[in-house]
């Protein structure tokens, strides 16, 4: 081995001398050197190139150029050191083959390093560069992305796994082959347009488009990558991306954008159009908007109105502070049957419910204000709770009613006896005690009298409750009410004029609860007849059909009712007849019962002379009886 | 009592107020009336199966039987008599009920007494009349009829007597 190495010796001093040893020791295999000899001219025994020569096995290590000329083989001699004096010598005493590198020798020297330390590091990244290889072919095949390799001809060089599976084929059947034999129908024209563009420009392109995969139409994503070997262009990687579900989930998203859009924009316009009160604000409470709702309800029109602050809308501005804070704060607040005001400074009744919407910094960025306007249902809600409280006190007063009536029936009818006892044998009293006793009796009637009066009224005001809607012969009914006052009528002489219409239909209605008006407003006829003594009474009964509804009309010639009453005369309680007559009850039952039945009653009256009283009576019921507004209590 | 009303009225008078029925009984008899009292509605029935009545005037609510019910049966016994319906409450239900059931009239207490004498006659009286009335139909029905001479005189006989016993 050492016999075809290249025998050298080093000659020089100092540094010089130590950096080329260095230099050529680590790396005389590669350059195929040996060296022999090392001759330092400084004669120190102990410098440290020597030491360092002799660590390294150097078989002569001298202080004497003349030593090397013994050296049997010698090749080359570097003079290390810039030593022109020994150099010249040295060329004169060496044998002449033997070629002697004066100062030139340390760029030869470090020329040959750097060659070495080159080859080396070439080796060390061609290492590397297997290992890449190695691993990218692994990636190729183990990668969930269908990859494939293809020459400049487009001819299938490779697939991986996942493109076959994708292209539903084996791998022989493609290689050597285009994609005319993947998609006959030429469906991969602009793949191969891209392909070739890539090969041409040799830099990496994307495109994405269909392909007719295995039947179905796949939406792919492709890259493209060229091969370039030693500068000269091999063919192409092609990556395959499936985005069918990628783009049928944009289309979907698109779509349900579009119809959240739409919704958007109907739920904009509900809430613009919506009967309710909705307005938004800022979170300093100034409106930001006002639904036409609002306008219909408020009275103020959307131009002058936003930009003030919203409390002024409340009766009580404070309270809506109060509330605004708390939509501030906890994101939510309600407040029922609160008062706003209108323009025209009228009371509206709503129930507010504020919601807080946040920015995408979680700050309050406006707060949603939505009022329901509950005027009219809490006006229904009152008169419902009064007609309720109306039925139950018409259930007392009669339940009082009957317990009252059977005691007074027995104190009359003892009275009576009394005073027809006193008639019969009272010539044994003086005659005063007679006559007190015979006052006594009197004024003992007239108060039974008096209390059967209020009795009997609150009989009449008992809303009858298992009543019933049924065929009604008005005329029957008429006469069934004049047959139940036979003995008012007879007593008040007064003479009954019957007027009826003889094609008069039967209808459907509840004739108990007409019964009770009939009998209330003949009643009420006779008292007015007998307020006028000296004129003979005259009730008129008259029937007519008119345009689908029933009219009775009961005229009398009493007393009549005074202007300024005949408005009032269906109210609760409210009575025209002398004080200790009238309860006030009769007419507002005639009224409520009619409006329960979708009928009505109107007056007219001559005071003085006449009343009119005129029921209407639908021929067919309404569906649901309508609540009534005008009841006061 | 009138001089058209030959024969006492024999009425019942059925309430469970006592008070007002032994006072209002004492009045009607001072009128010369034939006043048979009832505490329920079982001692009415009870009544009306012992003696012949022109006119019962009962109360709607009796404590063991409604009136209605009370008038149905009397009426069960004796066909032809005429009821005045009493009562303290007014609830035109009730009104109705009677009226349905024939009742002669329907009076809310506290009645007028004059009233209520009045009617009494003028029941008895038309309960008179419709018995009159029904004995001269039937008789007309036996004579223009087909039957016999002697069966004529046997079944006018009968209805004479069952009219004068009346």
């Amino acid at each position: 081995m050492s016999t075809n190495r290249i025998k050298i010796a080093l000659v020089g001093e100092g540094r010089s001398l130590s950096d080329m040893l260095s230099g050529l020791a680590t790396r005389s295999r590669l350059l195929r050197l040996k060296i022999v000899a090392v001759v330092d001219l400084a004669h120190d025994p102990a410098s440290p190139v020597r030491e360092h020569a002799r660590s390294i096995g150097i078989p002569l290590i001298s202080s004497h150029v003349s030593d090397l000329y013994e050296i049997e083989g010698l090749s080359l001699v570097l003079m290390a050191s810039d030593l022109p004096a020994e150099l010249a010598r040295l060329r004169a005493e060496m044998p002449q083959h033997l070629p002697v590198l004066g100062p030139e020798s340390h760029a030869i020297v470090e020329g040959l390093v750097r060659l070495i330390d080159t080859n080396r590091l070439l080796r060390a990244d061609s290492r590397r560069l297997k290992e890449t290889r190695l691993r990218l072919h692994e990636f190729v095949d183990t990668a969930p992305l269908a990859i494939y390799i293809k020459d400049t001809d487009l001819r299938y060089k490779k697939l991986n796994p996942h493109a076959l599976r994708m292209l539903g084929v084996r791998e022989g059947e493609m290689v050597g082959k285009r994609d005319r034999a993947l998609y006959p129908d030429g469906g991969a024209r602009w793949l191969q347009i891209i392909e070739h563009e890539t090969l041409r420009s040799r830099k990496t392109l994307h495109a994405s488009g269909v392909l007719p995969i295995q039947n179905q139409e796949m939406h792919v994503q492709v890259t493209l990558f060229p091969i370039i070997e030693n500068g000269v262009t091999e063919g192409l990687y092609g990556l395959i991306e499936d985005t069918t579900e990628l783009v049928e989930s944009a289309r979907r998203l698109h779509r349900a954008d579009a119809q959240l859009n739409e919704t958007q924009k109907y739920l904009r316009e509900v809430l613009e159009n919506s009967r309710d009160i909705i307005f938004l604000t800022d979170p300093a409470a100034n409106l930001l908007s006002f639904n036409s709702g609002a306008e219909t309800v408020l009275g103020y029109s959307r131009d002058e109105i936003v930009g003030t602050p919203a409390h002024r809308l409340c009766a009580t501005p404070g309270a809506f502070d109060r509330l605004f804070a708390e939509a501030l704060r906890d994101g939510h607040a309600v407040a029922y049957e609160s008062e706003f005001v209108t323009k025209d400074r009228e009371s509206v009744i709503v129930n507010i419910s504020l919601t807080r919407i946040e920015g995408p910094d979680g700050k309050p960025l406006e707060l949603v204000c939505i009022c329901r306007d509950i005027t009219t249902r809490l006006r229904l809600k009152q008169d419902l709770i009064r007609s309720e409280r109306l039925a139950a006190v018409g259930e007392m007063a009669s339940g009082v009613a009957h317990e009252i009536n059977n005691p007074l029936a027995v104190i009359d009818t003892i009275a009576g006896l009394v005073e027809e006892t006193l008639e019969d044998e009272g010539q044994a009293l003086a005659p005063e005690t007679q006559h007190i006793l015979q006052k006594a009796l009197d004024r003992l009637h007239h108060q039974v009298q008096r209390v059967t009066k209020i009795t009997h009224s609150l009989l009449g005001f008992v809303r009858t409750p298992e009543t019933g809607m049924t065929e009604v012969n008005l005329v029957e009914l008429l006469e069934e009410s004049l047959n139940v006052l036979g003995i008012e009528i007879r007593r008040s002489q007064t003479e009954v004029r019957r007027i009826f219409a003889d094609d008069l239909p039967t209808f459907v209605s509840d004739p108990l609860l007409l019964e009770q008006v009939f009998i209330n407003l003949i009643k009420n006829s006779i008292d007015a007849i007998v307020e006028v003594p000296q004129r003979p009474g005259v009730l008129e009964i008259l029937t007519t059909l008119d345009e689908g509804r029933i009219r009775v009309t009961f005229q009398d010639n009493g007393v009549g009712i005074p202007r300024a009453d005949q408005e009032k005369i269906f109210n609760l309680f409210h009575t025209t007849k002398p004080a200790g007559k009238g309860t006030g009850l009769g007419l507002s039952i005639v009224h409520d019962i009619l409006h329960l039945l979708g009928g009505s009653v109107r007056v007219a009256s001559e005071p003085g002379s006449w009343t009119r009283f005129i029921v209407e009576i639908p021929l067919d019921p309404p569906a649901t009886p309508p609540p009534d507004p005008s009841v006061s209590i | 009592m009138s001089p058209e009303d030959p024969k006492p009225i024999r009425l019942l008078i059925a309430d469970d107020e006592e008070d007002l029925v032994t006072f209002l009984g004492h009045r009607l008899r001072k009128r010369g009336m034939e006043v048979t009292m009832a505490l329920s509605g079982a001692e009415a029935v009870s009544a009306a199966a012992q003696l012949t009545f022109d006119v019962a005037v009962v109360d709607l609510r009796l404590p063991d039987m409604s009136g209605i019910q009370v008038i149905e049966q009397m009426r069960a016994i004796q066909p032809h008599l005429e009821v005045l319906m009493l009562t303290g409450h007014g609830g035109h239900d009730s009104a109705w009920e009677a009226g349905r059931l024939h009742a002669y009239r329907y009076i809310l207490k506290p009645y007028d007494f004059e009233d209520l004498s009045d009617l009494i006659h003028e029941a008895a009286r038309h309960r008179r009349e419709t018995m009159k009335q029904e004995f001269e139909t039937k008789l007309n029905d036996l004579m223009t009829g087909t039957t016999s001479p002697r069966e004529i005189i046997e079944e006018s006989e009968k209805l004479r007597r069952e009219y004068e016993q009346d």
